[in-house]
């Protein structure tokens, strides 16, 4: 009895420390209004004292991300706009290689940014789709933020890496946070771009004598061009200033090597400063808006489905979780890693018979298992695949133990089994990897902590936060040690 | 290539298994290279990594040590799937290679079974100290299906002992089961090893056997050279003077106490330099030390258990207690002390001396006892030498000698698989392990010691005396 008496009290402790420390970063969170100091709230929970330096230093690595970007938008924009308007008064500035560039090249540019932002849900359906939106994203220029990285010092760097989830770990929550995060950065450096390119426009038309014209090989009729740059200048048709005029179009049609009068032609910049701004800055400024908004929300999403989470939310309401804890109706295998106890309801896998039997899998775990699968070991691959399939129909949502030999150091078949128990289950359903440290007779086998911290390793670099290591069982007799940490 | 055509060249072997069970260690202590990677953690080895066992100038195998299986179901699977006929298997392995060449969920299979095809003789390491299980099978079938031979190996790495549920088992797989404990195993294992892999293949057997003999030959050497080392430094130690000139007016009282001290740290350097030099005969370079703080060296050999006088009274006439003590091994000083009296002082002192670490005969309160003389220099100049040594007492030579003997046997017994510093802190139970002098041979230690102190001016008896010791130690260094 007193030893019952014992124990709640200690769990009773244990879930006000924890509650205490979690509502302490929790507000913490809230107070870094940002996105970054949000962000890290969830990558670092754990971190508690260091982490408001961490939250400064990812703002920091952020903000410098964003810096080199809008560099890097600026040089290309004046690059651009000198390329463009280049006159040295031989021959004019060609009107369609200004309509190629800031109407047909950007409107293209956006279009395959918005493909890299569709939902993966949407990309399944298309065919190839996942595979053009894995190319676009390494190609876009938020990735030059990701290779800038470089040129921070260490601790800056990681924080930034840590922060847009390249770490590894969490990769499924934090996908779509890295996602938004680099679109925001592309649209960040095009809007810049087409500042930098506008504004060199406006320095060029004032400041040197620009003369615009058109050429093409294509047979274009002076009508026909009129009639091209009239549906291009369709949003601002209001203000007939910025509209040229047939007469004007007429006028300045030139072919390569005769000569023109470039003083008549002048007449093009307002049209043209328009088209930069209407096609080329307007989209992208509205861009940058989505993404910033998209990032805000995938954050905030990635908060929820962060594990540990709705345990917070849980304690925070006194609910459920909480109690069902304090009842005692958890197990040795609680694992202080967020994703609450496994209990009775849970699916067990003995992987290469780390336990052998499901009554000596029920001793160690402390409960009885809602079904007992064996897997690995030297069984078929085929089978393995069945069993998963198995698991996938019934897991029902108590979660899945897999126990492991704690004396075996974790291979790739175990981790790709572990894969592909996670491709077959729903996102949420927590798997515990339990590791036995017992052989069939209760004898302690190994050396134990190298090889936890490699199973430890191993399954967080599977990217996945709801699949996570639990204490290892059977390294004593079990019920005199509480449970966790 | 055919067999044929392998044959002439010197056996390969791939040392392969499971991860971290001790394929980097099995490679090191067999090719006694300290370059070989070894951790703890899984993972350790990314690459096949040659290692040509070079004895006496010619290599005469090669072993390759291999990243671990991670994925031997699957590729078994694969293999199986593209099964023809059992003469046709070797081919499916290659085809496997080929195919799997640039997938990283089968690097390690890939690396491992790619000296395999090309002709390697297979050591199939396992860790007799955690249970035996069927997901081993995947891999030993893999294994099979190369058609190449193939021994395995129980490694031990634990204290616990399933070796039995795996001998049964690898039984099954393999032609040959030896237990080899990488960190542990004595030399005449290494022997019985290289005989077994000579088993492997009738065309193995004459290099294998060529590669003992090499191996024993050069194993004799190297505690030739090692005896040669220590008789050296023996000589050095024993003829060692420290001086150091006064004026005339000059007391000598104040130099005295510095210049002992002065001599005793060389002593105690000559001693390091020659285990440093012992070690290289062994292949270890820079080893690292864990001696004791000079000060605990000191505690343990404290005061008067030095006394010449005792050494002299006992020493020669009641060394038959001496050779008793020493056989006993565990009985310790103060016991025989009380037993037997002024006896055992002797006794004491050889075996404080010898199980003590780092060379701390002398207590503070000791230093008297290095004879130290001044000597007019003569009028011209006008001054006085202050020398102290060489070392007179009978006893220091025997422990020097007790002390590097026990030295020895720890290097010699030493694998490259062990990565961990050696203890020169010997206890009782290592001085337990070694043989007692017999009376023939403490006499005969005695009278070259006593001859080479006073050859000391003489270069020509010196080589002479150290050559003479050189052979009665190497007598000592047996395996
Ligand atoms: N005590 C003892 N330890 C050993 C023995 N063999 C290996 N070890 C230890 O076991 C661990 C793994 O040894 P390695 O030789 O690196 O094993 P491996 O099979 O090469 O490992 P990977 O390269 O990671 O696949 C190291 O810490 C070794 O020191 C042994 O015979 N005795
Ligand atoms: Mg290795």
């Amino acid at each position: 009895m007193r030893v019952q008496a014992h124990e709640r009290a200690t769990r009773g402790e244990r879930l006000a420390e924890r509650l205490r420390l979690q509502e302490s970063l929790g507000h913490q969170a809230q107070e870094s209004q940002s996105d970054t100091g949000r962000l890290l709230w969830l990558i670092d929970q754990s971190d508690g004292p260091a982490i408001e330096q961490r939250a400064q230093q990812t703002h920091t690595a952020f903000s410098f991300a964003g810096l080199i970007l809008a560099v890097l938008g600026l040089l290309s924009g004046v690059a651009l706009g000198s390329a463009v308007f280049y006159y040295d008064g031989r021959s004019p500035v060609n009107i369609i290689a200004v309509l190629g560039v800031f109407v047909v090249l950007q409107g293209a540019l956006l279009l395959l940014a918005a493909l890299a932002a569709l939902p993966r849900a949407w990309a399944r359906r298309l065919p190839g789709l996942e595979g053009v939106q894995e190319a676009l994203r390494l190609a876009s220029p938020g990735r030059l933020a990701l290779l800038g990285a470089r040129l921070l010092p260490q601790d800056l760097r990681e924080a930034l890496l840590a922060a847009i989830g390249r770490s590894g770990a969490h990769q499924r929550v934090y996908g779509r946070v890295q996602l938004w995060a680099i679109l925001r950065w592309s649209q960040l450096y095009a809007v810049v771009l087409n500042l930098a390119a506008a504004a060199t426009f406006v320095y060029l038309v004032s400041f040197s004598d620009l003369a615009f014209g058109w050429s093409t090989t294509l047979k274009i009729e002076p009508a026909q061009m009129h009639r091209i740059v009239h549906g291009v200048a369709l949003p601002w048709s209001w203000n007939e200033t910025l509209t040229p005029s047939l007469e004007l179009v007429e006028r300045s049609r030139y072919f390569r090597g005769t000569p023109f009068e470039p003083e008549q032609r002048g007449g093009w910049w307002p049209f043209v400063l328009a088209v930069m701004l209407v096609y080329g800055l307007l989209p992208r400024v509205i861009a940058l808006l989505i993404a910033s908004r998209r990032l805000q929300v995938a954050t905030q999403k990635a908060l929820v489905a962060t594990p540990g989470a709705s345990d917070l939310l849980c304690l925070l309401d006194g609910s459920d979780h909480a109690r069902a804890e304090e009842n005692g109706d958890t197990t040795a295998s609680t694992a202080g890693d967020g994703l609450g106890p496994i209990g009775s309801g849970s699916v067990v896998i003995d992987w290469s018979r780390a336990a052998g039997s499901s009554v000596r899998a029920a001793s160690l775990l402390g409960f009885e298992p809602a079904r007992y699968e064996p897997a690995g070991g030297a069984r078929s691959i085929g089978e393995d695949r069945d069993t998963v399939e198995r698991i996938a129909r019934s897991a029902g949502q108590a979660g899945v133990a897999v126990m492991v030999k704690l004396w075996e150091p974790p291979v790739i078949e175990t981790t790709e089994f572990l894969k592909a128990l996670r491709a077959a289950v729903s996102g949420g359903l927590p798997v515990r990897v339990v590791p036995v440290a017992c052989d069939g007779d209760g004898r302690v086998v190994g050396e134990t902590g190298v090889l936890l911290e490699q199973w430890r390793r191993r399954v967080s670099a599977l990217g996945d936060p709801w699949t996570a290591v639990a204490q290892p069982v059977g390294l004593s007799p079990r019920r005199q040690e509480p449970a966790d940490d | 290539m055919t067999d044929a055509n392998r044959d002439n060249a010197a056996p390969v072997f791939a040392v392969v298994g499971h991860p971290n069970k001790g394929k980097s260690s099995i490679v090191a202590t067999l090719a006694r290279s300290s370059t070989v990677r070894i951790a703890p953690r899984p993972g350790t080895t990314t690459t096949a990594d040659r290692y040509p066992v070079v004895i006496a100038g010619g290599p005469l195998y090669t072993l390759i040590d291999t990243p671990g299986f991670e994925n031997a179901r699957r590729a078994l699977a694969w293999m199986r799937e593209h099964d023809t006929t059992a003469d046709q298997r070797g081919e499916v392995v290659r085809q496997f290679i080929r195919e799997h060449g640039h997938d990283p969920a089968f690097s390690n299979e890939v690396e491992l079974l790619r000296p395999i095809v090309d002709g390697a003789g297979i050591l199939y390491v396992v860790d007799g100290s955690v249970p035996y299980s069927d997901e081993y099978e995947a891999e030993m079938e893999v294994l099979r299906w190369t058609g190449r031979p193939r021994m395995a190996l129980i490694n031990p790495i634990g204290p616990a002992d399933y070796i039995d549920a795996w001998r049964s088992a690898l039984d099954q797989y393999f032609s040959i089961v030896r237990v080899f404990n990488a960190v542990t195993a004595a030399f005449d294992k290494h022997v019985d090893l290289l005989r077994a892999f000579g088993e492997l293949r009738e065309a193995w057997a004459g290099p294998m056997s060529g590669a003992v003999t090499a191996l024993e030959h050069d194993r004799a050497e190297r505690r030739r050279r090692s005896a040669r080392t220590i008789a050296e430094g023996l000589a050095d130690m024993l003829t060692l003077t420290e001086s150091r000139t006064l004026k005339r007016e000059e007391s000598s009282e104040p130099f005295r106490e510095p210049l002992q001290e002065k001599l005793r740290g060389k002593l105690r350097q000559i001693e390091r330099l020659t285990r440093r030099d012992v070690e290289k005969h062994y292949g270890y370079e820079g080893l690292e030390h864990d001696e004791a703080a000079a000060s605990e060296d000191r505690k343990l050999l404290e005061g008067d258990l030095f006394s010449e006088s005792s050494w002299v009274l006992f020493g020669l006439q009641k060394r038959h207690l001496v050779l008793a003590g020493a056989a006993g091994g565990a009985a310790t000083g103060g016991v025989i002390d009380a037993s037997v009296g002024g006896a055992s002082i002797l006794m004491g002192t050889i075996f404080g001396a010898v199980l003590g670490g780092g060379l701390g005969w002398y207590s503070a309160g000791r230093v008297a006892k290095i004879p130290t003389t001044s000597r007019w220099l003569g009028t011209a100049i006008g001054g006085k030498k202050l020398t102290c040594g060489p070392i007179r007492n009978v006893n220091f030579p025997f422990v020097v000698l007790g002390r590097a003997r026990l030295h020895h046997a720890v290097i010699a017994g030493r694998n490259h698989a062990a990565r961990e510093p050696i203890t020169t802190n010997f206890t009782e139970a290592d001085a337990g392990k070694l043989n007692p002098l017999s009376a023939e041979q403490t006499r005969r230690f005695s009278r070259l010691f006593a001859r080479l102190g006073k050859a000391r001016n003489d270069g020509g008896q010196l080589e002479r005396l150290t050559d003479q010791l050189a052979d009665a130690v190497a007598g000592l260094l047996g395996d």
